[in-house]
């Protein structure tokens, strides 16, 4: 199940000949209709200047809702190294709690007001390769 | 299907650091909520491909309504042994859509969540630009 209703906006052209076949079939079209695909042209175009796209330069990722918590991640790695083996709920740019216990953490962070905490846990630091589990 | 070719996407992501691992290492990392019958949690899950399941710490499932120990029973099997887990349905939410996945919440404690194959793959599809550290996520088959 699915909600979101807004257009794609990534393409992977994984060959070539598009240009061609676009242009072979606009010219089996009658004017009215190259005009309608014109329009469209344009409008794709329009929102690629905003949006981003893959087959332009890439610049616009999607924003996660928690991006000032994603940023705090990335802008306290020397702070998370001391946090190392404690669960941390970050609100916005504002480290709420910290403790080795899940329930403890998450219980400060709602005992203030947040119903849905951004709640994890911050495994010790290691230089080895990522495997799964 | 003949050439040419596209797939579409609603979404693209960087690849991130992660906490407890080395910090020049970039992975598709995705901020997910984990929504129960009576409660959520925001965090961080890597999209795994190679993983069967979704994976979450077990300590999550009562804060968000569940019962851990009444989930299905799975064993679920790593290069650094088994994990005991118990499957649940829950809602994820990804950048906006909801989907509604069974996923497993592990008995102990585990360092890092996973986005795993089932029912998520099967209701959304990612891509992966490795050398650019990007990742592709949307939310249809």
């Amino acid at each position: 199940m699915t909600s979101t209703v807004s257009p794609p906006r990534f393409d992977f052209i994984v060959a070539k000949s598009v240009k061609d076949e676009i242009i072979e079939q606009i010219d089996r079209l009658d004017p009215p209709q190259q005009r309608r695909v014109l329009d469209f042209a344009r409008d794709l175009n329009g929102r690629a200047e905003t949006l981003g796209s893959a087959t332009h330069e890439l610049r616009a990722d999607t924003q996660s809702p928690r991006e000032c918590e994603m940023r705090w991640l990335r802008d306290h790695s020397a702070a998370l190294r001391e946090l190392a083996g404690k669960w941390i709920v970050l609100e916005k740019d504002r480290l709420v709690a910290s403790d080795a216990s899940y329930e403890t953490a998450r219980g400060i962070a709602t005992d203030s007001g947040i119903a849905r905490p951004f709640i994890i846990y911050i495994p010790e630091t290691t230089d080895e390769a990522f495997m799964g589990l | 299907m003949s050439s040419p070719f596209s797939l579409l996407f609603d979404h693209q992501f960087r690849y991130r650091s992660l906490p407890g691992l080395d910090p020049s290492s970039l992975f598709p990392a995705l901020q997910v909520s984990l929504i129960g019958p009576s409660g959520a949690d925001d965090l961080l899950a890597i999209v795994d491909t190679g993983a069967t399941y979704s994976l979450f710490d077990g300590r999550r499932a009562k804060a968000i309504g569940l019962n851990l120990m009444t989930g299905k029973p799975i064993q679920l099997s790593g290069l650094s042994g088994t994990l005991s887990a118990r499957l649940h349905s829950v809602t994820l939410e990804i950048v906006g859509s909801r989907l509604e996945c069974e996923v497993a919440f592990s008995e102990w404690g585990i360092k890092r969540e996973l986005l795993g194959r089932h029912d998520l793959f099967s209701r959304a599809r990612f891509a992966f630009r490795e050398g650019l550290s990007l990742g592709y996520f949307h939310p249809e088959p």
